[in-house]
């Protein structure tokens, strides 16, 4: 098992399946899976959900060749993981120590694995998130580019909204 | 019996006229000894014999056999020796008259035996008429014929034929001519049947076959009864289906081949543009950014951070560490521990290359392609996508406009299948009609042809004619068992009772006449078994054992209702006075019948005289007969005056009870 993946019970997984069908893009399917859909859920909503709070069961999510099958996004991914985990821990982006030591706990002096457990218990605990929120939408099936339309951008565009209303620092 | 004429023989050459009435008579026929008394006897029972000349080789006359060639030539005459000799017995049976007739060759020792009877002559035995033959089968002789010898013969259960008598009497014995005749029977009826076999099994056999030819022969007829209409069916068939097929006109194939390669255009279309459409959302969307355009704020902003942070460039935690290591300061000046671990806990504020690294690679990435939420391309991904939901809409119209065109396709494939489907069922009519038209002609053709009603017809009646064998040599079969084993039944149980009968009376009739139970019958078998010790088996004294017979001829006599009569030769010569009265009285009591007695003179005392008197005293004397006969000899020539016959008769009582020859008992015996 990947670090990079989580556990969702038989019923969480009936339930995503039954809202989106259709044939999906397949020449990146890494960009595609369940659980790039869930991160970006799961950080536009800027909170985590820990494994009691998702009723994990099996292994069910989980992105083909982690993290490189993310190359283009991969970066953006780092920095939003990081970046809401500071605004999640209320660091004072002024406070150099702060700061340093929050950064330190995600990422490691290691070369090889330069990633702390930390840090992917971050980052499935916003996939976690998302998953839930795509159980909180409607259940009518739709086709795949329906779903984006009407489901998943409007959602994501909601949660970011709702984000931004708090944050402890103003983005200029 | 009406008489009976000796001529040329040892016996006398006289003719002895019985009694013609109806009137029963007692007859003494009386003869010297040595004058053929045993031999018109044995002449007697020879003429009575049922067997045919050929199947005589010894006659049983006492006291040996003899062969029948020496018998023969025994009976010739010594004192006038002749050739031939004749010996002619004539009575009346059934209302008709008859005559048995021997014409010896005294030389050759041979015999001719002939019947006349019912005006038909020279009859052999096997012409005779089947009662009359039946009459001399019953072995009439056996009681018709009685001597001292046959008397014992009684007691004898080797020579015995007590049973036999009984059976024959009371003719018991047509039970088992009748079993006889019913094997007869039922061998003739076989052989008529063809000698098949009535065994239950072959009659099953032969009820299968039967049945089977029943049913071949039944399918036959139907078949040739609804043939026509089959055939007329059949036609009608091919008429409707010949239209059927031309309402059809011509089925293309050149529609379904446009349809199949609209379809695949269609789908190759579809697939290709689903294949564009997935990979320009693809490249759309590979950003998160596009996803949510405020990510590019929140990075933005981390990136400012970072910058706003001044963290080293590089190494600048690594720096720190290895500063604490030295022992003094890069001024000269020594370092204090305190100093070192100050140094260290501030080295913890720094990030390492390691971070710094990946943290210079986001911002690069930042710095490189991130762009704030106002900026960002956010409207392309979503006009994209409201393009792919256009998309779908026009290829759900592809798919319906795909889907009717496989519909068509398929009817006119349907079509063309049911098209072909006639035209199968057309030519399987024609092959139909054509088999129909040929089973026609077999079923109309004649029995030589296996396929035809009358080959059928005649297979069943030869069925039937071989079941009906078969059940009539069953049944035969079934019925003789059951009449066979009722006649055997009936045979052994009645030949039981009337045996007891007989017994009873004839112990009634002989313990009456000797004053005791000396010759009780216990059974009779073979022979008359008496009661008591093996030793008194044996028998009595002559004279208890002629009354024994004459007991058992008389019982046998009262039950039996033929009607013959009873020749007795010397039936007192062995008893005593007192016995000689009561064999008298009962031979009176036996007078139902005719009775013929050989007697000689010396036998005359106390039983001929006893007779005479019971005739006296119940006014019957008519019905007693005296003969006297003897031949030309010294002895006997004083009776002879003037005449030159070899033989004398008289019928004279008187001369009867008066005739005594001195010489009788020195003469020579033939």
């Amino acid at each position: 098992m990947s670090e990079m993946s989580f556990e969702i019970d038989e019923d969480g997984e009936r339930g995503i399946q039954a809202r989106i069908l259709g044939n999906r893009p397949r020449t990146q399917a890494a960009v595609f899976d369940d659980y790039f859909l869930m991160l970006n859920l799961g950080l536009a909503a800027g909170y985590q959900t820990s494994k009691d709070n998702c009723g994990e069961s099996r292994v069910f999510y989980q992105p083909n060749s982690p993290p490189g099958a993310y190359t283009k996004s991969w970066n953006s991914i780092i920095g939003l993981v990081i970046v809401n985990s500071l605004r999640e821990e209320a660091i004072d982006f002024e406070n150099k120590e702060e700061m340093n030591s929050e950064i330190q706990k995600l990422i490691g002096e290691d070369l090889e694995e330069p990633f702390t457990d930390d840090f992917w218990e971050a980052i499935n605990g916003y996939a976690r998130t998302g998953a839930k929120i795509i159980l909180d939408m409607d259940s009518d099936k739709m086709q795949w580019e329906e779903f984006l339309h009407f489901s998943y951008l409007a959602v994501i565009d909601e949660l970011q909204e709702e984000k931004h209303k708090n944050l402890p620092f103003k983005i200029e | 019996m009406n008489n009976w004429e000796s001529k040329g023989l040892a016996s006398p050459d006289t003719e002895i006229e019985l009694n013609a009435s109806d009137e029963r008579k007692i007859t003494f026929i009386q003869m010297p000894n040595g004058h053929g008394k045993t031999t018109t006897f044995n002449l007697l029972e020879f003429a009575f014999d049922p067997r045919s000349i050929d199947e005589i080789v010894h006659v049983q006359f006492d006291p040996e056999p003899t062969p029948l060639k020496a018998w023969i030539r025994g009976l010739q005459c010594k004192t006038t020796p002749k050739n031939e000799g004749e010996f002619v017995v004539r009575g009346t049976f059934d209302s008709q008259n008859f005559i048995i007739k021997l014409q010896f060759d005294l030389e050759l020792g041979t015999v001719i035996k002939s019947y006349t009877i019912g005006g038909q002559t020279d009859l052999p035995i096997t012409g005779l008429p089947s009662n009359f033959r039946q009459l001399l089968r019953s072995g009439v002789t056996d009681f018709m014929m009685l001597d001292g010898e046959r008397a014992k013969s009684f007691l004898d259960h080797k020579k015995g034929t007590a049973d036999e008598a009984v059976s024959t009497i009371h003719r018991t014995d047509i039970l088992v001519e009748l079993a006889l005749q019913l094997d007869s029977y039922k061998d003739e009826r076989m052989v008529e049947l063809g000698n098949i076999s009535g065994r239950s099994r072959e009659l099953g056999m032969a009820q299968k076959k039967f049945n089977e030819a029943t049913k071949l022969y039944d399918e036959r007829k139907g078949q040739q009864d609804s043939i026509d209409a089959v055939i007329s069916f059949l036609e009608q068939s091919l008429v409707d289906k010949t239209q059927e097929k031309d309402a059809f006109g011509s089925i293309s194939d050149a529609k379904t081949r446009e349809i199949e390669a609209q379809t695949n255009l269609m789908d190759q279309n579809n697939t290709s543009r689903i294949a564009e459409q997935t990979k320009q959302l693809d490249l759309m969307i590979s950003s998160v950014c596009s996803i949510s355009p405020k990510f590019g704020d929140e990075l933005i902003y981390l990136k400012s951070q970072l910058e706003r942070n001044k963290l080293p460039e590089s190494a600048g935690k690594e720096w720190f560490f290895e500063l604490a290591e030295l022992d003094e300061c890069v001024c000269g000046r020594p370092l204090e521990a305190t100093h070192k671990t100050n140094v260290r806990n501030l080295a913890s504020n720094y990030l390492s290359g390691n971070h710094q690294n990946i943290l210079n690679n986001v911002k690069n990435h930042i710095r490189e392609g991130v762009k704030p939420s106002d900026t960002t391309d956010r409207d392309a991904l979503v006009q994209y996508v409201s393009k792919g939901i256009d998309f779908y809409s026009t290829f759900d119209e592809a798919r319906t406009q795909r889907r009717n065109l496989i519909e068509e396709a398929a009817t006119i494939s349907g079509n063309k299948a049911q098209y072909e489907a006639i035209v199968l069922e057309i030519s399987e009519l024609e092959t139909k009609i054509e088999n129909a038209v040929g089973q026609k002609e077999n079923l109309s053709g004649g029995s030589g042809n296996p396929k035809s009603v009358e080959y059928a017809k005649t297979k069943l009646n030869e069925a039937k004619v071989n079941l009906s064998g078969y059940k009539d040599a069953y049944e035969l079969v079934e019925k003789h068992k059951i009449l066979n084993r009722l006649l055997g039944m009936l045979h052994r149980d009645v030949k039981e009772e009337i045996c007891q009968k007989v017994t009873d009376e004839t112990n009634e009739v002989c313990s009456g006449i000797l004053g005791s139970d000396d010759m009780e019958i216990e059974s009779i078998e073979s022979s008359l078994n008496l009661v008591g010790s093996e030793e008194k088996r044996v028998g009595g004294s002559v004279g208890q054992t002629m009354v024994l017979a004459y007991s058992f001829i008389q019982v046998l006599n009262r039950q039996s209702g033929i009607d013959i009569p009873l020749v007795i030769d010397s039936p007192c010569g062995p008893l005593d006075d007192e016995h000689r009265k009561e064999v008298a009285e009962l031979l009176w009591s036996l007078k139902s019948r005719n009775i013929i007695i050989f007697v000689i003179n010396t036998e005359r005392e106390d039983f001929v005289d006893r007779i005479i008197e019971l005739a006296d005293d119940e006014k019957r004397e008519q019905e007693v007969q005296y003969f006297t006969q003897f031949k030309r000899n010294d002895k006997t020539e004083n009776h002879f005056t003037g005449t030159t016959d070899n033989a004398f008769l008289s019928k004279d009582k008187t001369f009867f009870l008066d005739f005594t020859t001195t010489g009788e008992l020195e003469a020579t015996g033939e």
